[in-house]
């Protein structure tokens, strides 16, 4: 027996019952859950509906379900960062490389002064993201934020890596503030050098989480097409 | 293929003497899926999405490797349970 788009919505009511508030998870289990249900009403034919939802409730305990939700959380960690690794090590192979160098020997060979330092790498990070959303991305990530109707779990891990991305500018701001407020001239080789090599590192990291950011925006919207409002 | 097909197909496959449980596949999949080993595409059948798994180009090698590896254990196995007499 089929079961109707009524019992398979009662179904997702029934996954946010047991704590599984968001829809990719969702999505897999209420999967499972109609092919559990179909397959053994079939055993027993004149069962309700309600009767099949308590078996499952037998068979699927709460306990159970929040460790594949947990699970899920770590593993999505993993997988987002492992993409960023991979993002970052790009950074140093054909043909990104030569974009790496660009960077390397740009702030190898301009003239430095307290206030390029704080914002120069941001101009430039905020310039690249916008650059790379609108074009590369073809603004999928303003478009996936403005149309999600659903939580995503995936969405929720992705937003709490590029969070990161905050921190920059008030780590520059507050560092060159303390090196001018202790009288430190930013023009000595020992802290201009490691600032040098520095910043164009933290760049490739910054554009490599905004890589990943679009990266893992098509994907969900590709694999959660439901998930978003047309 | 998806989750449920895969704890029929085991369970068919063996006749019922192995069966694996959601709480241990599902982590299994994501695990999989983390590592790179395996890739999902979803598809719309009719009133729900499937999710549905397949290996990756590595996770095809890196079964392969486990299979050598689970051959050459069982054949040390049977070396042990069977030592030939000299």
């Amino acid at each position: 027996m089929k079961l109707t788009q009524e019992q398979i919505n009662y179904l997702f009511s029934f996954c946010r019952g047991q704590g599984i508030i968001h829809y990719d998870v969702q999505i897999e289990m209420v999967d499972h859950f109609t092919e559990w249900i179909e397959t053994n009403w079939k055993k027993q034919p004149y069962a309700s509906f309600l009767f099949m939802i308590a078996q499952l409730r037998e068979s699927f305990p709460k306990q159970d379900l929040k460790e594949i939700v947990r699970e899920k959380e770590a593993n999505l960690k993993k997988e987002l960062v492992r993409q960023y690794k991979t993002e970052i090590v790009s950074f140093f192979t054909l043909p990104k490389i030569a974009l790496s160098l660009l960077l390397f020997v740009f702030f190898f060979t301009i003239q430095w002064k307290p206030w390029l330092i704080v914002s120069l790498p941001v101009y430039l990070l905020n310039a690249y993201t916008v650059l790379y959303y609108l074009f590369a991305g073809k603004n999928i990530v303003r478009k996936n934020k403005e149309q999600k109707i659903h939580p995503l779990l995936v969405y929720d891990k992705l937003e709490r890596l590029l969070n990161v991305k905050l921190l920059v500018a008030p780590i520059l701001f507050i560092a060159v503030s303390g090196a001018l407020f202790a009288k430190i001239k930013i023009e000595h080789d020992f802290i201009l050098y490691p600032i040098r090599i520095l910043i164009p590192f933290i760049l490739i990291a910054f554009f490599s989480l905004v890589h990943v950011s679009v990266q893992v925006n098509k994907k969900i919207r590709k694999l959660y097409p439901t998930a978003f409002a047309l | 293929m998806y989750g449920y097909e895969m704890t029929q197909k085991v369970k068919e496959i063996t006749k019922g003497e192995l069966q694996i449980t959601e709480g241990a596949l599902y982590p299994l999949l994501h695990r999989l899926e983390a590592e790179g080993l395996l890739e999902v595409e979803t598809e719309n059948i009719g009133n729900r999405l499937r999710k549905y798994y397949s290996l990756t180009k590595n996770g095809k090698k890196q079964t392969s490797v486990a299979i050598d590896e689970m051959k050459n254990f069982m054949s040390t196995l049977q070396i042990i349970l069977h030592p030939k007499t000299i």
